[in-house]
């Protein structure tokens, strides 16, 4: 396959050691691809048309985008199947639909079918659309790695504008109905649910901001500019305020060409909003809406509406108030039924050696009890195998070099030393103020052994700090090293070019606003991610930098290195999330699915998952290995812009605008709490090493310390609450703010706890 | 040419011309965007930009399009369609960005992700400034005319941004730490840690108490200390309470030198602190302090000190001389009041001399007129019973002359400056205008203070440090004028005994005359080759300047020359032009005779002791 040539060669730059210790693994992930069966056939069809999908991630983004709702390869298929259509080779189209035996809506309800058809379409606009990019940058990188494409040049409402099926999705606003009677037809609805029961009503009010969107969207398109807007001015008032995000944009388009341009209603359009209702009210509206032969609205509901039909009571005002918000509605249930191994990896069997001198000095503190327990407790934890955690072979991990192993010694002596933190011992909180960042500091990020702080700035640097004593130094030149002594002792020390040494490296190459940055586990690398379109790999040895991934071609907003090194992610403007290995030039995975730009990203700790956040403010969890979307939750009211997991890997915290943080539990998929305080966006989160404190950033120049023990303790997930997903959250989420911490006029972008439970903060100083 | 394609070149006209619709709109998207929570309470038309398709035509024109109505009007709607869709993007990138207010560079950003052309020309920190264009519904941004001449010869560089850094700032140790807000006094001390609380009160007793080694110590302390931020407000709390101690003049200083120190730490932000350190200064200086009833307590030299620090205040560097209007203000209020006491007024004078000769120009000139007429009564006044008030009366006239003179002094070196570096050479092409005001300020202020002002200025080829010339020549041509009896600094350079107010009139006709020749001067003085002769006919009456030497030297400084070598000289090499209207002045008349007006005993050491500022 022409893919798998492409995605294993390796780039000259890319860092040696990390690609010797893990070359198995680009073939495993390959032979998983290759286990969908439709597969080889797509390559065939595709390729005998003339027409050759070039790059991998094109087919992976079909895998994974499928993979979120349905099986892979009948929507992979379906995809496929679409394709042809539209490039009118019928008759391929046909033999491809006998030999695969696909019937259409056979046992599937017609809506249901459509919706599929909806998701084809917006796939395959997708894919045609990041194809073209993409090929040429892959065509480039492959050259000589110089630039790709244009990144930030190409227009953003130029993607999906002149295609073809895009106006074959808005053309099904193109039924009409009688424009004067819209109004009426919503008036009447909202009657009818209003002198509905109580426990009805509630549900049933769901309805109102879709249908209000797509009939506003359906006058628009049929060109009602005065009817549209005074169905607007109308009815606006009545929609519940965490949408005003999206009726604004839905304001200020009054014409049928704007709606071509327009991404997220292109996207309200082509996927369906996901209601959940129980069983007796959707009776309930259905009996109305056929007795008054309210075809118009009922249309609406079959063609552009999911609904989610459960059995039971339905739900409360309160229980709906905190799942919904999100641009498509709440999850389907089945999205979050796959098992997630959330459980953490065995630690490797490292040979501590006895240092007799920390062990005596220990014993003269007279403290030889305390000591042992909680070493047993360590090493217990590590030896003894987690029910959830997922094969130590799932994903291909590098090899532990020596210095990672004295690392991890490290890291079991200073967790010796650590701070028990509760509710009556909170940690110490040290504050880092950027000062004189004129240039604006958008990002930071801080050694996992608090040796180094990075920061990313507006002005396109990168500037590196040491936090302790110890100077950044450089390697010598080539030329100096072969003086060196290659066998002596400190050969280490004597590498370094002393004459380099400074407090701070500034690292120059991004051509924008860098968003993000993040070290890797051994401290031997930077990423950094820019508006420029590309991720950018730095080495904290030469402080030079050694690959520019380019793939994005958008502002990535984020990237982040996983807890083992070698593999990080990132996310953009292209609404994907992208797995990388540092030594490939391409994504290894592309993660698709969000419907609007993905904001946040990070790796569960066992480095199986990947988070995402996004603008269309939901999170959703994909799995590593096969790229399927695991998990989507929903409840934020506005974009998602941090997210941690907790150290354990149970619980998955996120901060958005909406001043929030929720607490989501991976493995039943539920949302498990919220914390209510800040008055701003929040930009950092942060477990403490234990998990007893999460610690959150905002922009309102507050850290807030938050009792993560007593939000996972009371959780009471029976059966039916995880079988329904309906949740009862805390009342008062204030007896969980254990304290708040001002700032000097200093927004919070940052948080760190130290390997002994010291927690740092960083921001740069904003006068108001 | 489709509608977008139209917009995209005619935005850059389009955004230029409604900047301030379009601020207005930018300002409230970035808000409506960044909360979330706000209730629909904007009404519809506040909400989005609009724009009327005359003013589409009329960038159409300026551009050089000719467009029908119907285009106009939809085009203007498609233009505001894409102005708000940038917003939007704009606002994404603010987000994105960590920050709280939109720039221009975000819509700038979301202009290019557009594909479209960025506006160039803004990229301030600062919110443009916009006004309106008087004739035609029009706003245009602010574009003040900058004189680069002027800002590549101000003396005042400005410095560098300094280096981007990492600071630990706050912290909170076991999440415990100061959580008063900023910018408030806190009623109690209690809220301390227990160390801070320690220090605070060691520092307080050791800075009122007794052991003036202590006191050395902690003030010390005070300048150096990194950790006190926390403290701050206590300390400024402290300070306050000069209103309670006016009667203990030993209290009142300590508590000056405790700003001093505060001041001079580095590590401390003053920030709305430094109003209230102001005000607490400004009482000891200006009001009359219940320790000054008595004659004996020397409050006059608290007032200088304060001064002093009132100086170094509004010169910090954390208030950026933003409270220098405010102490203006507070200033002339006091001068300007005739019910207050002469100490007041005593300090209002040495205020304003530490704030600069500016200062003494702006307030202390313009009043002095008025000013003048009190003083005089007091000063005239020969009684047993007003002796006291007279002698204070003295102290504010001491002041006054200091003041006066100094102002003169750097008036003459403005111009100096501004005749450029050949003096000479310059008289004869420019006669600058500074120099007319300054001879008529000099003629104003000679009516005042007679000959003791004449003799006191002196400038020109001494450099404006005089401690730095004095120390080591100490060769006074006068000595016969300085002996013991006269103490008081503004009379001991007056020799001349028969100096009168009827010796005066009649000797000004020929030195007006000589001055006149305004036209004939250079000549003149180039002839002669003697700087000196020309210069010295600029003082107009100073008779105490030997004919034939170019320079005239003189000390300052009754018993302070007495003790050898501590007084002050002055060389009055000074080029001037006389101006050819020197008119006599109408307080001539009230000239008073303070020449001869001798005040032996204490209270004269103590007045030369709190008028030896520094000029």
């Amino acid at each position: 396959m022409s893919y798998s040539i492409n995605s294993r060669s390796k780039m000259a730059a890319a860092p040696d050691e990390a690609s010797v210790s893990v070359k198995t693994e680009p073939e495993l992930l390959e032979d998983v691809k290759q286990e969908s069966p439709g597969c080889n056939e797509h390559e065939e069809t595709v390729a005998c048309n003339g027409v050759s999908l070039k790059s991998p991630s094109t087919l992976a983004a079909v895998t994974s985008q499928a993979g979120s709702s349905e099986a892979p390869d009948r929507q992979t298929l379906l995809a496929v199947l679409q394709f042809l259509k539209k490039s009118n080779l019928k008759e391929s189209a046909d033999v491809l639909l006998r030999e695969t035996g696909i019937v259409d809506g056979g046992d599937e309800s017609p809506e249901q079918q459509s919706e599929q058809d909806g998701t084809e379409q917006t796939l395959l606009s997708r894919v045609t659309a990041g194809n073209s990019s993409l090929s040429s940058g892959g065509g480039a990188a492959n050259s000589s790695g110089s630039s790709a494409g244009v990144p930030g040049k190409a227009p953003l409402t130029s993607g999906p504008q002149d295609q073809p099926d895009v106006s074959a999705v808005l053309s099904a606003y193109t039924q009409q109905g009688d424009p004067a009677l819209y109004e009426e037809y919503y008036s009447s609805l909202k009657r009818f649910i209003e002198s509905v029961l109580d426990c009805h009503r509630a549900e049933l009010s769901q309805l109102f901001y879709p249908l209000f969107v797509h009939m506003y969207l359906e006058l628009v398109y049929n060109q009602h500019e005065n009817k549209a807007k005074s169905f607007f001015d109308k009815f606006h008032g009545d929609q519940e305020c965490y949408y005003e995000d999206d009726l604004r944009i839905l304001a200020s388009l009054t014409k049928k060409e704007h709606m071509k341009g327009n991404e997220t209603m292109l996207d309200f359009r082509t996927s369906k909003f996901v209601l959940r209702i129980s069983r007796d009210s959707y009776q309930l509206l259905k009996r109305h809406l056929q007795e008054r032969q309210n075809n118009q609205i009922w249309s609406i509901v079959q063609e552009h509406l999911y609904i989610d039909i459960f059995d039971g009571m339905p739900r409360s005002k309160q229980q709906i108030d905190a799942m919904v918000g999100s641009l498509s509605g709440e999850a389907r249930r089945e999205a979050n039924k796959v098992k997630v191994f959330f459980g953490l990896l065995k630690e490797p069997e490292i040979e501590v050696p006895l240092d007799d001198e920390d062990e005596e000095g220990e014993n003269e503190e007279g403290k030889p009890k305390k000591k042992k327990p909680k070493k047993d407790s360590i090493g217990s934890k590590s030896k003894k195998q987690d029910p959830n955690a997922p094969p130590q072979n799932r994903i291909p991990l590098p090899e532990l070099k020596d210095s990672d192993k004295l690392d991890k010694i490290m890291i079991m002596k200073e967790s010796a030393k650590r701070v028990r933190l509760g509710p009556e011992l909170l940690p110490s909180i040290c504050f880092y103020t950027f000062l004189n960042a004129y240039q604006g500091l958008t990002a930071v990020d801080i050694t996992d052994d608090s040796s180094m702080i990075a920061g990313g700035y507006s002005d396109s640097t990168v500037r590196v700090w040491s936090l302790t004593p110890k100077k950044l130094r450089s390697v010598k030149s080539t030329a100096d090293l072969n003086l060196i002594d290659k066998e002596s002792d400190d050969v280490l020390e004597r590498i370094m070019d002393e004459r380099t040494a400074s407090e701070n490296k500034v690292l120059f190459g991004h051509s924008g606003p860098v968003y993000a940055t993040s070290f890797s586990p051994d401290r031997n690398y930077l990423l950094s991610s820019s508006e420029d379109g590309t991720v950018r790999l730095w080495s904290l040895q030469t402080f030079t930098c050694l690959v520019a991934y380019k793939g994005h071609n958008y502002p990535v907003w984020d990237a982040q290195f996983s807890p083992y090194g070698y593999y990080f992610v990132s996310g953009g403007h292209d609404r994907v999330a992208r797995l990388w290995a540092t030594d490939h030039y391409q994504p290894l995975r592309i993660f698709a699915g969000h419907l609007a730009d993905v904001i946040s990203t990070r790796f569960h700790p066992n480095s199986n998952y990947v988070a995402t956040g996004s603008t269309d403010r939901t999170v959703r969890l994909w799995d590593v290995l096969n790229g399927n979307c695991v998990r989507i939750f929903t409840g934020h009211k506005g974009p998602i812009h941090t997210l941690t997991f907790t150290p354990n890997g149970k619980f998955l915290a996120s901060g958005s605008t909406d001043s929030r943080v929720l607490l989501w539990d991976i493995g039943h998929g539920l949302m498990v709490g919220e914390l209510k305080g800040h008055t701003n966006t929040i930009y950092a989160l942060k477990f403490s090493r234990d998990g007893e404190i999460l610690a959150s950033g905002s922009m309102d120049n507050t850290v807030c310390l938050w009792d993560a023990v007593k939000t996972f303790e009371d959780l009471e997930t029976d059966d039916f609450t995880s079988a329904t997903g309906h949740i009862n959250l805390h009342e008062n989420c204030q007896e969980l703010l254990l304290g708040t911490y001002l700032t000097k006029s200093t927004p919070v972008i940052h948080l760190h706890f130290t390997r002994r439970n010291l927690l740092l903060a960083a921001g740069a100083y904003s006068p108001q | 040419m489709g509608p977008l394609h139209i917009w995209m070149k005619m935005s850059q006209g389009l955004l230029c011309l409604w900047p301030k619709k379009l601020q207005g709109v930018l300002r409230q998207e970035s808000t409506m965007f960044c909360s979330c929570s706000i209730g629909m309470t904007h009404t519809e038309d506040r909400r989005y930009v609009e724009l009327c398709q005359d003013s589409v035509r009329l960038t159409a024109e300026s551009v050089g399009l000719e467009i029908t109505d119907e285009v106009a009007a939809l085009l203007a709607e498609d233009v505001c369609y894409r102005l708000r869709e940038i917003t939007q993007f704009s606002a994404q990138s603010l987000r994105h960005s960590r920050r709280r207010r939109l720039t221009v560079e975000d819509f700038n950003r979301a202009l290019r992700w557009s594909n479209v052309e960025p506006i160039y020309g803004h990229g301030s920190p600062d919110p443009v400034l916009f006004r309106s264009v008087r004739d035609g519904d029009c706003h245009c941004a602010e574009d003040r005319e900058i004189n680069l001449v002027d800002l590549a010869l101000a003396t005042s560089i400005p410095k560098g941004t300094a280096e981007t850094a990492v600071r630990v700032h706050v912290s909170y140790l076991d999440s415990k730490g100061n959580l008063e807000p900023q910018g408030t006094v806190p009623a109690a001390v209690s809220m301390l840690t227990d160390d801070l609380l320690k220090y605070y009160q060691r520092v307080t007793r050791a800075v009122l108490g007794d052991d003036l080694h202590l006191m050395k110590v902690a003030l010390q302390d005070l300048q150096t200390n990194s950790k006190i931020a926390a403290l701050l407000p206590y300390f400024v709390y402290v300070v306050s309470g000069v209103k309670s101690v006016s009667h203990d003049l030993e209290q009142l200083s300590r508590l000056l030198q405790l700003v001093r120190s505060l001041l001079s730490n580095p590590y401390l932000y003053l920030g709305s602190y430094g109003c209230s350190l102001m005000q607490s200064v400004l009482y000891c200086v200006t009001e009359p302090l219940a320790a000054s009833i008595n004659p004996l307590n020397d409050h006059w030299t608290l007032r200088d000190y304060g001064a002093g620090l009132l100086s170094c205040i509004w010169t910090h560097r954390d208030l950026e001389g933003s409270l220098y209007t405010q102490v203006l203000q507070s200033l002339q209020k006091v001068l300007g009041d005739p019910v207050r006491p002469l100490c007041s007024h005593y300090g209002a004078v040495v205020g304003l001399h530490a704030l600069g000769w500016k200062a003494v120009e702006q307030v202390l000139y313009p009043l002095l007129p008025t000013y003048w007429s009190g003083l005089q009564t007091v000063l005239d006044d020969h009684s047993m019973s007003n002796a006291q008030v007279k002698a204070d009366g003295h102290k504010v006239y001491g002041a006054i002359l200091v003041a006066v003179e100094r102002l003169l002094k750097m008036k003459a070196k403005y111009c100096e400056k501004d005749a450029g570096p050949s003096p000479h050479d310059s008289y004869c092409t420019l006669p600058p205008a500074p120099t007319v005001s300054l001879l008529e300020m000099y003629n104003e202020l000679y009516c005042f203070f007679g000959d003791s002002l004449a003799v006191r200025f002196g400038t020109g080829g001494t450099p404006l440090q005089p401690g730095t010339i004095s120390r080591g020549q100490q060769e006074p041509k006068k000595e016969s004028s300085v002996d013991g009896v006269r103490k008081m600094p503004q009379l001991t350079a007056h020799g001349e005994e028969e100096v009168t107010n009827s010796g005066r009139q009649p000797q000004r006709p020929p030195q007006i005359s000589l001055a006149a020749s305004s036209s004939s001067r250079p000549r003149g003085a180039s002839q002669q080759g003697q700087r000196g002769q020309g210069v010295r006919e600029a003082f107009q009456r100073s008779r105490l300047a030997p004919r034939g030497s170019p320079r005239f030297t003189f000390l300052i400084g009754g018993r302070q020359a007495g003790r050898g070598g501590n007084g002050r000289r002055f060389q009055s090499v000074f080029q001037l032009h006389t101006g050819p209207t020197a008119t006599p002045s109408r307080y001539a008349q009230k000239l008073p005779m303070i020449g001869r007006m001798t005040k032996p005993g204490r209270r004269g050491s103590q007045a030369e002791l709190s008028l030896y500022l520094p000029l």
